[in-house]
């Protein structure tokens, strides 16, 4: 399906006002029809939950902000979509950013990483450690128990258990 | 009449818009008791059913509306298809008397599942299916099932017009080894009340808070009809399951979920309630397009769904162990010792709502058999 035919099927119901709306969004980040369908789907699920317009949505100050940003097209287009993301799901959101804002905070040095599930399903967070040496590997240990000490994992898998 | 009253007479006293026959069943005891019990309704003989399904293609509202009668020829009993790859499994088996329903749910997966074959159909055959039945039971004596008609089609919907309960329950009755489940959201209980189901029998209701039911649930009963009609039948000897499934996370949700409960709870006798399980919305991609498509803006699509490793979305993990665990709650204080399952869940939810692992399918479908 070509972009037109999506968005002449999907806005058959909005105003001119709003279309321009769209059309100022799909001419600056050019969306594949994928990405176009993930947006629209987007901007109607937060319609049908804020009782609103489904281009309502567009207005959002930080959303017409990533418009104006310099840089590749894709960057553009893949903030932009982090943006109603965030929008779409805010209470996802808000927990994974929660979960990144801890494992910050663990600063747990760059030889471990740590991968909470995604879209936090299924309960299984990742360590991960990257070292060259027996030294790294005690010092990364090390840096591990003391977060674990602090309570971080535990911190950690709490806000993976209910929301 | 407002149109949601007149959806909810049309589903308490459902009556066709037209009735197919399919050549060869016009003697059928079932086509003579919907010809009495719906005299006003057209009814036409065709050679062939999918001749409806070639008319009514594309159609699915006009689809539920359109009665067709006709024999079942493939096998009538299977496995719950509930039980796929990484979800716990209660071991049930489904009896497929009927197919599509005269409601029209938006989350209702017969939307996507019957797309290519979607006219209602009640099978003429049911002696059939019962022999099938007996065939199973007969085979492994010492073994407890539990059988639903409830799962291609609502249990009770076409009964006040196909009168089959008249047939099935008292076969059930006369068993050992098994309990029938007959699943609905009706109050089309008026033949059932007659009969006696000698322990063997389970009426479920499926059940949700009345916002959840004024947004999703065109033509189904109000909850209060759905539960006044669970008194009757307890009345008449029945056991009641409760299916709060799908979980619809909304605004007020934990208001409603609890007052449903205490309804639930102030309708029904602990000793008469054999189960609760708890299902949280899930959708396939399919079918969210479906629901798209056929109920433009609705709410059900809102929430904070994502897709999982099985191929369905369901609400973020944590928000849907929210959720069951203060229902969970809820129903423990109103009816201590009934047992609480989730459907459709994986084995990590489980043991997060539980504190313990899911049973194995045979252990979990052995203790429901066992109310």
């Amino acid at each position: 399906m070509t972009i037109e035919t999506l968005i002449a099927q999907r806005t058959a119901t909005w105003t001119d006002e709003e279309r321009v709306a769209l059309g100022t969004v799909v001419e600056a980040l050019r969306p594949s029809p994928r990405h176009l369908t993930d947006i629209l789907d987007w901007l109607d699920d937060i319609a049908a939950r804020e009782r609103v317009r489904p281009a309502a949505a567009l207005a959002d100050r930080d959303l017409q902000a990533v418009l104006r940003f310099r840089g590749a097209q894709a960057d553009r287009l893949k903030r932009w979509k982090e943006r109603l993301r965030r929008l779409r799901y805010p209470r996802l959101a808000a927990r994974e950013a929660a979960i990144a804002d801890l494992v910050r905070t663990m600063d747990l040095g760059s030889a471990i990483a740590v991968m909470p599930p995604p879209a936090l399903e299924g309960g299984l967070v990742t360590f991960a450690i990257a070292v060259r040496s027996t030294g790294e590997f005690a010092a990364a240990l090390e840096r591990l128990r003391e977060g674990f000490a602090r309570g971080d994992v535990g911190r950690l898998f709490a806000l993976l258990d209910e929301a | 009449m407002t149109p949601g009253a007149r959806a909810w007479y049309t589903a308490r006293v459902f009556i066709p818009d037209a009735i197919t026959v399919e050549r060869g069943a016009e003697d059928a005891p079932m086509v003579r008791r919907c010809r009495e019990r719906a005299p006003g309704v057209p009814l036409t003989v065709v050679g062939d059913r999918r001749e409806v399904m070639r008319a009514l293609a594309g159609d699915f509202r006009a689809a539920k509306r359109h009665l067709v009668l006709a024999p079942r020829r493939g096998p009538f009993l299977e496995h719950c298809p509930g039980g796929t790859r990484g979800v716990a499994c209660c071991s049930y088996l489904v009896l497929n008397l009927a197919s599509n329903c005269p409601m029209d749910c938006q989350y209702c997966f017969l939307q996507e599942y019957l797309t290519h074959n979607a006219p209602l159909t009640a099978y003429v055959n049911p002696e059939a299916a019962l022999a099938e039945v007996a065939e199973i039971l007969d085979r492994h004596p010492d073994r407890m099932f539990r059988i639903g008609t409830g799962e291609l089609a609502d249990s009770l919907a076409l009964d006040p017009l196909t009168g089959l309960s008249r047939d099935i329950v008292p076969f059930f009755a006369a068993r050992s080894n098994v309990l029938l489940e007959l699943k609905t959201k009706t109050t089309a209980v008026d033949d059932l009340v007659g009969l006696d189901p000698r322990e063997r029998v389970v009426v479920s209701w499926t059940l949700g808070p009345p916002a959840t039911v004024a947004m999703a649930e065109e033509g189904a009963p109000p909850i209060a009809a759905r539960l006044a009609a669970a008194r009757r039948v307890v009345a008449a000897g029945y056991k009641i399951g409760v299916h709060l499934d799908p979980l619809i996370e909304h605004p007020g949700w934990e208001e409603g979920y609890r007052g449903l409960v205490a309804a639930i709870a102030d309708a029904v006798p602990v000793e008469r309630l054999a189960w609760v399980s708890m299902g949280g919305l899930r959708l396939t991609p399919g079918l969210r397009a479906t629901v798209r498509e056929r109920f433009p803006g609705t709410a059900l699509l809102a929430g904070e769904q994502v897709l999982m490793p099985d191929g369905k979305w369901r609400d973020f993990q944590p928000l849907r162990v929210r959720m069951y665990r203060r229902i969970r709650s809820w129903i423990e204080a109103a009816a201590p010792g009934v047992p609480v399952y989730l459907c459709m869940e994986t084995p990590e939810v489980w043991a997060k709502v539980f504190g313990t692992p899911p049973l194995p399918d045979r252990a979990l479908g052995a203790l429901l058999a066992a109310r």
